[in-house]
């Protein structure tokens, strides 16, 4: 989810709570995803109880996620139907709306916390697919006719730690096609991850020309329009039900769809690290604790983890972009590092304490002590850490990668103080 | 340039009325496992074949459609596994018109095209390359879900 899509989805929580519907209600929050993690810590930071996390899979029910138990949507029957409030997030609102309504809930009580333009466009008729097919090609023949008919273009969407990942293969994929191409990305940070690459054959393109060309590459093929998709999955992909299979994780995926084999290298980021700019020495730590794609832990987490470090004599800083979505780790001072500082920081300070994000990615290369923590989630086959490991990948060697799973946190803070434990001086 | 597009447009179109003419003549259609053919006598295709009564206990399907345009294969199809079979027979430009609907919108969710590469970019032989899964896994895993 983009970040500004859960600054949206808090301020209209915020509109809601305001508006006093949540006064005296029972709260449930439906979905184990992102932004339901930043709801939850926003009520509880504020004083609400949540009674509970409603999820269709029943591989969850039982389970708890950041404290709150998470159960069937038919737990609902258990309490007085009209005292409940329940916040969906999803696409799929329309369809949770209508579970929830067929429980006995009113329309009133189902609160979306997206806002109109993040609901999918109803009109799913033909004619308008046909529409919207036609107009995909127009913006793809534009790029044809500026940049030649032989041109290959690899396009990766938004995610930031995928584009670097599909930098780390880019010298492999021109031996491989022996030809130049562009890589197209969306907003200025995807081409400030290529820069770290030394890439200067970067183009920024606009979120709808970005979907304009995927559509295209669904329908037409790779082989008919030169574009390289990466990693975009389509409904036809076989790739999906593959995914953790035999350990086939991230940057398998990535090989796979840039044609590449399975011996290729891993190319390291160019970019020369400069001085520390913000004097960064050996006695600090950052912590990244929010990812745009996983949910976050509680903060209760973090604080013991700050707290800790500091009385060992860290200075720890959380790395934040908005104090709404993004709230400072209690005992620790703010600090936001574009693209390139991280690259660069990450080399000066004694560590980085992560959530598995794409950040994660951009410290890969770094000297110092890393530290990532993976959600307990799994697929059908491995689990998230399988899956997007930065030692599995190739990125590098000395990171210490564990998965957080909730009620052991007094071990897995043992474990990362344990990295830490050298005596600061 | 423009030519590409018109053909293509012209064949999901092609592809949907097929769809929707298979509906009306097969309404049970709509509930039941749809298997596409675009190939015939291919290693996928036996593999599929040999995998199909375990997808047909897995999924537990008692009936099952299958469109080709062999009628060899579509033979074979109805004699690897218990569950009913019902063969429908078209040209090798209607699978192609169906598969490039599909690959436009995906209008029914029980679908199972037995190839590795069409719809074009699913990748199946590189997928084999990279972590030394058999083609039989492929499309266990991959192709079949199971």
């Amino acid at each position: 989810m983009k970040q500004k899509e859960i600054v949206n989805s808090l301020r209209i929580l915020k509109q809601v709570i305001e508006a006093g519907f949540i006064q005296g209600k029972n709260v449930f929050v439906f979905g184990m995803g992102i932004p339901s993690d930043r709801v939850i810590c926003y009520l509880k930071e504020r004083g609400y109880t949540i009674c509970g996390v409603l999820d269709n899979n029943p591989e969850n029910w039982g389970k708890t996620f950041l404290g709150i138990s998470v159960y069937s949507p038919t737990k609902l029957e258990e309490y007085r139907l009209n005292n409940i409030i329940v916040f969906t997030y999803s696409k799929w609102h329309t369809e949770m709306k209508k579970q929830l309504m067929k429980i006995g809930l009113s329309e009133t009580q189902v609160i979306c916390l997206l806002s109109d333009n993040q609901l999918p466009n109803e009109d799913s008729s033909f004619e308008a697919g046909i529409e919207k097919m036609q107009q995909s090609w127009l913006i793809y023949e534009q790029y044809r006719e500026k940049y030649g008919e032989d041109t290959v273009f690899v396009v990766v969407p938004i995610s930031l730690g995928d584009i670097y990942i599909c930098c780390t293969l880019l010298d492999a994929f021109k031996t491989r096609i022996q030809q130049d191409f562009i890589l197209m990305v969306h907003g200025k940070t995807g081409k400030k991850v290529a820069e770290l690459f030394g890439l200067d054959n970067t183009l920024i393109i606009s979120e709808e020309h970005m979907g304009a060309l995927i559509q295209t590459v669904q329908i037409f093929g790779m082989d008919a329009t030169k574009i390289y998709a990466v990693p975009v999955s389509f409904h036809y992909s076989i790739i999906d039900n593959i995914l953790g299979y035999k350990g086939f994780n991230c940057m398998d995926l990535f090989k796979t769809a840039l044609g590449l084999s399975a011996e290729t290298f891993v190319m390291k980021p160019t970019a020369k690290i400069a001085g520390s700019k913000y004097h960064f020495t050996k006695k600090d730590i950052i912590l990244i604790p929010y990812a745009n794609s996983l949910p976050c832990f509680l903060p209760s987490f973090w604080e013991q983890l700050a707290d800790r470090l500091c009385s060992m004599g860290y200075r720890v800083y959380t790395n934040s972009s908005n104090d709404l979505t993004e709230p400072v780790i209690e005992g620790t001072e703010k600090i936001f590092l574009s693209i390139e500082e991280m690259y660069a920081e990450s080399n000066h300070c004694a560590g980085v304490v992560a959530l598995r994000s794409g950040l994660c990615d951009i410290i890969s290369s770094a000297q110092c002590k890393k530290v990532i923590l993976y959600p307990d989630k799994g697929r059908k086959y491995g689990t998230l850490k399988d899956f997007f490991s930065l030692k599995e990948m190739g990125l590098c060697e000395n990171a210490t990668e564990l998965i957080f799973e909730e009620g052991q946190e007094t071990e897995i803070l043992t474990d990362i103080l344990a990295r830490f434990e050298e005596k600061v001086l | 340039m423009k030519q590409l597009f018109y053909e293509k447009k012209e064949q999901i179109e092609r592809g949907n009325k097929l769809w929707e003419k298979l509906q009306k003549a097969y309404p049970q259609m709509q509930r039941n496992y749809v298997f596409i053919f675009p190939e015939d006598a291919s290693e996928t295709c036996d593999c599929v074949l040999r995998l199909l009564p375990e997808f047909v206990r897995c999924k537990g399907i008692s009936l099952f459609y299958v469109l080709g345009y062999s009628a060899n294969m579509l033979k074979k199809v109805s004699c690897a596994s218990a569950a009913e079979c019902i063969n429908i027979q078209l040209t090798r430009q209607e699978i192609q018109d169906i598969v490039a609907y599909y690959a436009f919108h995906q209008f029914y969710k029980r679908i199972v095209i037995a190839d590795l590469d069409i719809p074009n970019g699913r990748n199946g032989n590189e997928i084999m390359e990279i972590k030394n899964i058999s083609l039989m896994e492929t499309v266990s895993v991959g192709i079949l879900g199971i």
